[in-house]
């Protein structure tokens, strides 16, 4: 084995050690033509590079420029850039500031969780029609959305919280409490799709709205980071108010009810308790 | 894991098909007011004389759109907050009445008992002016009567009739709330 690392004046900082792993002759003549080969390796833009980060951080650099296969044959030493490939970058001498920057970087650190903490959501049942909400999940077991509704008859707002495990798996179950308020709309369309009449207007229903709680349990299917597919079910409590309720019975005794027996009535409301469910899907983007 | 999700998927099931819809109608005042009832006068002035009139009132009928069939109507309550008295002919006040009751008794299901609703006395002759607001007993569950059907309300009056026929307005109001359960 023959080190040339004589032959280089390098850095203060910087030690390279080249050698070549196979024993030969070499003359005197070929001495200048070996060094010029080798100063080839050092120059090669990656070694170079390496060795300007080590100066940079004060670390001192090894090269060797042993190559697999590389040969000397009949005294021709061909030494190729690619020779230079083993590059050994060691600390530099730690200082006090070094030594607590390195303790601090050698502390234990908790994982990163990698959740993604917003995205949207689409979904449709009954009684909450079909809406749109944005997500936001705090954290891995708590999500609450805010969105849009839509149910035929008028447009509404609805709000609600998801608990699910605090584990990404690809199937969760959830439980979730939502509300949600839907704004006044004319439903006499539904009357008149029912009837087959045309005519068709109960005032009753020319101002129908109603306010909502769902409390659903579920199941979530899919990457709890990117897409989730969910089916949920439970039940419903609904109130609304029956509206124009007395213009609505004037009407339906306006045919042949008695004139002398007439009834007067204030708008009732109504209370539900009624099963329901919805699905959707979920796409998580930040 | 696949346990877990089959038990999770048949008790989401379950709550469904299990479930019932349950509803509850509150309405703070529906009132019927039945015009122009005559009522007989007294052959005598002056003699304290008892006349009775009675009419029919159907709310189940008149209040369709609360109707709904098949389901059971357990909890239910209808009440009586009020009877107004109005004058109509023949009379300008009621200052005459010493005592009226008011009984309804259901006409489709003659099983049930009549309920007394009214017990109005008035002794002094004053302050019986028209319209004569009558203090009826709100805590009687009429809904079993007027849930069957026609019910008839009858008006017993005594007191110095007068010697023609008279004729007012009643004006009767209720407080209802139906509890409407239909199993799915």
């Amino acid at each position: 084995m023959r080190s040339y690392a004589a032959l280089f004046l390098l850095p203060a900082l910087m030690s390279l050690t080249a050698h070549a792993d196979v024993t030969t002759t070499i003359e005197p003549q070929d001495q200048a033509r070996i060094q010029a080969a080798i100063m080839n390796g050092f120059n090669a833009p990656r070694v170079i590079d390496i060795v300007n980060d080590a100066n940079s951080e004060q670390k001192s650099v090894t090269v060797d420029l042993t190559a697999p296969g590389q040969s000397i044959q009949d005294n021709s030493f061909e030494l190729t850039p690619e020779a230079a490939v083993e590059v050994e970058v060691a600390p530099a001498p730690a200082s006090e500031r070094t030594t607590a920057i390195l303790e601090e970087q050698a502390k234990p650190t908790k994982p990163k969780s990698h959740i993604t903490h917003f995205g949207m959501t689409i979904d449709a049942g009954v009684p909450d029609g079909a809406g749109a909400s944005i997500v936001y999940r705090p954290w891995k077991w708590l999500r609450a959305r805010i969105g849009g509704n839509y149910n035929g008859v008028s447009g509404g707002i609805s709000g609600g919280v998801t608990l699910l495990p605090p584990v990404f798996f690809p199937i969760l179950p959830t439980a979730t409490i939502e509300a949600g308020h839907y704004f006044e709309g004319d439903a006499n369309w539904i009357a008149r799709l029912a009837s087959g009449k045309q005519s068709t207007d109960i005032a009753s229903l020319r101002r129908v709205s109603y306010d909502y709680v769902n409390g659903h349990l579920g199941l979530e299917f899919g990457s709890q980071n990117r897409f989730v597919f969910y089916v949920h079910g439970g039940f419903t409590y609904l109130h609304t108010t029956i509206n124009d309720l007395q213009t609505t019975i004037n009407q339906q005794n306006s045919g042949g009810g008695s004139s002398a027996t007439t009834v007067t009535v204030k708008d009732p409301t109504v209370n539900l308790f009624v099963p329901s469910g919805k699905i959707g899907f979920l796409i998580y983007f930040m | 894991m696949n346990t877990k999700v089959i038990l999770l998927c048949t008790a989401l099931l379950a709550t469904l098909a299990s479930g019932c819809i349950t509803a509850e109608v509150s309405d703070p005042a529906i009132c019927v007011n039945q015009a122009n009832i005559s009522f007989p006068g007294a052959p005598i002035v002056g003699l304290q004389g008892e006349t009775q009139q009675s009419f029919e009132m159907d709310i189940s009928s008149q209040l369709s759109q609360l109707d709904v069939g098949g389901a059971t109507t357990d909890g239910s309550s209808v009440n009586l907050s009020s009877v107004t008295l109005t004058a109509d002919t023949g009379v300008t006040n009621f200052n005459f009445i010493t005592t009226l009751k008011g009984t309804v008794l259901s006409e489709a299901n003659v099983s049930l008992a009549p309920e007394l609703v009214i017990d109005y006395s008035n002794s002094t002759g004053t302050g019986a002016a028209s319209p004569l607001n009558i203090p009826a007993d709100s805590t009687i569950n009429l809904f079993p009567i007027l849930s069957a059907g026609k019910a008839k309300v009858t008006l017993d009056v005594s007191g110095t009739v007068p010697n023609t026929a008279w004729t007012a307005d009643v004006t009767v109001c209720f407080t209802i709330d139906l509890k409407l359960k239909k199993t799915l």
